[in-house]
Order: structure tokens, then sequence, then C-alpha cells
């Protein structure tokens, strides 16, 4: 097994931003997920529905592997080489692939904290044309055709509930296509930039914007 | 600790800030209650980097919920922003220029100003420098902007022309940079207080080309700075990492 790349490299300085930053809130929320610290095996059958879960969501999120709950408070602990020496990248997709389609990917990063604690995050990213449905049982966690989210304002991955859940979902995905539409739209010359002067407002319309604004 | 969310534009103002705004073409009710207006913010906000664009805090005594808007803002890690949604449909957001709130990030880029700009100031000890715009830091933050004009739009919140105007204030003197890994070198420093632009467009043409849009005004920005030609193509990249959440 190759090493774990670390949000310290070059190309994860966002990713590093966004990690300390939970760490730093401690706040789970719809696009983070804190998990225990613990080897791939005991976490292998419940992380392909967070995965599935994350993709489906605009701008996708993120697993921290390595904060524990405790009286209704999370702790940093960090997880340990020896846990962290039982995951594998390639190994990881592969499992989680078992249940997803269409096929997907996702990153696998070391994270160390201002404290030196190590982390293991897992980066799931928002899906490109098509909503992933599960396509395999996975024992009592997760079950074939559905489509797992995680809802607005809460901080867990589940089935679809409702029809206006499932709408969000696919939304999203129509968003996608309509912006492509668009795109080639534009490229062959059937959406125009109109000059400015045309779609200049009237100026009662602006004094009401501005009058609301009340100076700022 | 919460934070008193009204008091926040003015301590914004008084310091180095971006001020972005978005005005549907006619003033009329875009958004009926609470409720939907909040739902909006939790569904749109754009989530890239570290902090939510626009972040809507948790904390109910950090959301205003007025007559005719909803806020909330923070203050928080050396950075404060303030954000108002109307029920006319204008968006406004006031930010402390991050770069320079957050001392310890404005200490890295004076670090890394004394290999990358200073050589290029002739006479260093009548121009010190107030503060640093970061290139990349400037890019994502344009990409922002239209990213999340584009999601409002696509929750039919502006169903026709929309102006977007962005500003940055108190800025003069203040020089980019690039942070390692790029070795983009030179003084550019800003010459004007504020910087300012402004576009009028169909929703159509926003979201097909918001990119582009955000690429459009970064490089007006850096031209505003003295900096004419850059790397465009490189930008762009940079961009396309920075939108599919590869970075």
């Amino acid at each position: 097994m190759g090493a774990l790349p670390s949000t310290d490299l070059e190309g994860y300085e966002l990713l590093k931003d966004r990690v300390q930053g939970s760490l730093d809130l401690l706040q789970e929320g719809r696009a983070l997920d804190f998990k225990r610290a613990t080897a791939w095996d005991e976490l292998k059958q419940g992380i392909p529905k967070d995965i599935l879960a994350m993709s489906n969501l605009r701008d996708g999120g993120i697993i921290i592997i390595g904060v524990e709950e405790s009286d209704n408070k999370w702790n940093r602990t960090g997880i340990t080489n020896e846990q962290l020496n039982t995951y594998n990248p390639d190994e990881m997709i592969d499992h989680v692939n078992k249940y997803a389609s269409p096929s997907m990917t996702f990153d696998v990063v070391t994270h160390i904290d201002n404290e030196g604690l190590k982390y293991l995050v897992i980066r799931a990213h928002e899906f490109e044309e098509k909503p992933f449905v599960c396509k395999r049982n996975c024992a009592n966690e997760i079950r074939q055709g559905a489509f797992y989210i995680r809802p607005l304002g809460k901080s867990e991955s589940r089935e679809v509930q409702s029809a206006d859940e499932m709408q969000d979902v696919l939304d999203l995905a129509v968003d996608k296509s309509v912006r492509k539409f668009l795109q080639r739209c534009e490229r062959i010359g059937m959406l125009v930039r109109v000059p400015k002067e045309e779609f200049e407002g009237t100026k009662e319309d602006n004094n009401k914007f501005d009058a609301e604004l009340e100076g700022l | 600790m919460s934070v008193d969310i009204q008091a926040l534009p003015q301590k914004i103002k008084d310091s180095a800030h971006w001020r972005v705004n978005f005005r549907p073409f006619t003033h009329k009710t875009h958004l009926q209650d609470v409720v939907q207006a909040l739902d909006l913010i939790k569904e749109t906000s754009v989530k890239l980097r570290g902090w939510p664009y626009p972040f809507l805090s948790d904390e109910k005594d950090e959301q205003i919920l007025e007559q005719n808007y909803i806020a909330s803002g923070s203050d928080w890690g050396g950075h404060a922003e303030h954000w108002r949604l109307y029920y006319s449909g204008q968006f406004l957001h006031l930010f402390q220029v991050r770069e320079k709130s957050d001392e310890r990030w404005d200490k890295k880029l004076r670090e890394e100003a004394e290999d990358y700009i200073l050589p290029f100031i002739r006479n260093k000890r009548d121009l010190p420098i107030p503060g640093f715009i970061n290139i990349l830091n400037l890019l994502y933050n344009f990409t922002e902007f239209f990213e999340f004009a584009t999601r409002l739009c696509s929750k039919n919140l502006y169903q026709e022309e929309l102006q977007i105007s962005v500003e940055i204030s108190r800025v003069k003197g203040f020089a980019l940079i690039a942070q390692y890994p790029k070795h983009w070198i030179g003084y550019y420093p800003a010459t004007a207080d504020q910087i300012a632009k402004s576009w009028t467009i169909s929703p159509e043409y926003l979201l097909a080309k918001n990119a582009e849009l955000a690429l459009e005004g970064t490089v007006y920005f850096l031209s505003r700075f003295g900096w004419h030609n850059p790397p465009i193509e490189i930008l762009k990249q940079d961009q396309e990492k920075f939108l599919s959440g590869r970075m």
C-alpha cells in the first residue's frame, strides 16, 4: 500500500482549510460527518451510505475520522498510525463502487491538526451528471435501488423519504443539464450578451432597492 | 460567544472590505416568508472551501429575521461578514478582506512579500504596504459570487435580468501577491481606495457563463492593481479545479 496523501501537499490547500475549520468549530452539518477513530474493517459496512449520500449533495461533503462524541460533545482524539495503516484508498473505492451506480471516486487523505493529532479525511465529490443510486444491498445498512441523501439542516445520511427530498436531488441534476444546454446555446450564438443599457432597471425601482439597504 | 450581527456592518466598513450586491430588474416581492428565505440560503450557499459563501449561522441569535429581510454573519477567526437577503430579491454582502483581517494570514503574506514583492520596489522605505490581496483568493471570491448568483437563478429567485455589483474598498496601497507554490512576482499596488465593477445580465446568460464572468471580474480587478497581462489560462485551470471541489 502506498502512503496516504496529506492535506499538507500541494493541491489540497482548500481541503486543509476546510478540515481544520471543521475541527476548530466541531459542529457536524449536512456536508460534514465525524466518526470515531477506528480501523477500516469496522467502518467499511456503514461508509458506502455516507459517501453515496454526500455525493448526492451539492458541493459534496467530508467525513473526518478521529472525532468522538461523549457527553453530547465532540472531542478531537485523532486516529492512531495502527488504525491508519488499515486504510487503502484503492480498496476503499472498490468497496464503495460495489454499491454505487454510476461508479464514483473520492479522495482519502490524512490531516494533522494544530495540536499534532492525525485524522483520516474522506472527501466525497458532488455527482457530475447523474445522481448516485445504490445498486446492491449491504446487510441492513443500504438497499438496492435506493437514493441516499443528507437531509436539509441535518447531519445524517439516510434514504430519500419524500417527494420533496427526491425533487431536490433531481433539481440538482436538472440544473447541471440546463447549464450545459445553455453553454451549448451560447457557443452556437443562440444566447448573446445583450448590452447593459437595454437592461437598466427604472430609476424608481433602483431608488426602492437603495432605500431598503438603509445606507449599507 | 454570540455576535451582534447588527453591529457588524460598521466594523466591516471601517476596514478593507468587499461589498457584493445582487438586485433584480424590478422591485417586487420575490420571497414570501422567513422559512423560504432561510431554506434558499441553505440550499444555494457555495461550500467549496473552509467557509460557505454566504455563511448562515446556526445560532438563532446570529440570525436577523426582519419584516423585509433575513440577515446573518459571523465575526470569527479574525474575519467579520454580514449579509442580507431581502424579500425583494436583493442580496447584500459585506465582508472584510480576509488577507488583512486574519492576522496570521497577513503575517504570512508579509513574509512571502520579502521574496516576491520587495525586490521590485525602488524606494522601500517610502512605500509601506498596508495589506495584500492574494490573487487566487481574489479568483475564488469572484467565482463564489457568480456561482451563488447562478444558484439563486436556478431556484427561480431571478427570472428576469439582474444586476451584480462587486466593490472592494479601503485598499489603497494594497499589493497583489501570489502565495507559494505560485511564483508570480512583481509589485502591483492599488492606487485607488475603491475598485468596483457591475454587470447586468440575463439569468440564462449567467447560467451559461458564470465561470467566465467571474474570470472577467478577476481580470478587471487585477488590471486595476496594474497587472495587465495575467496568465488567464492558468487562472482558468485553477478556477476549474476550485469549482469541481478538487483543491
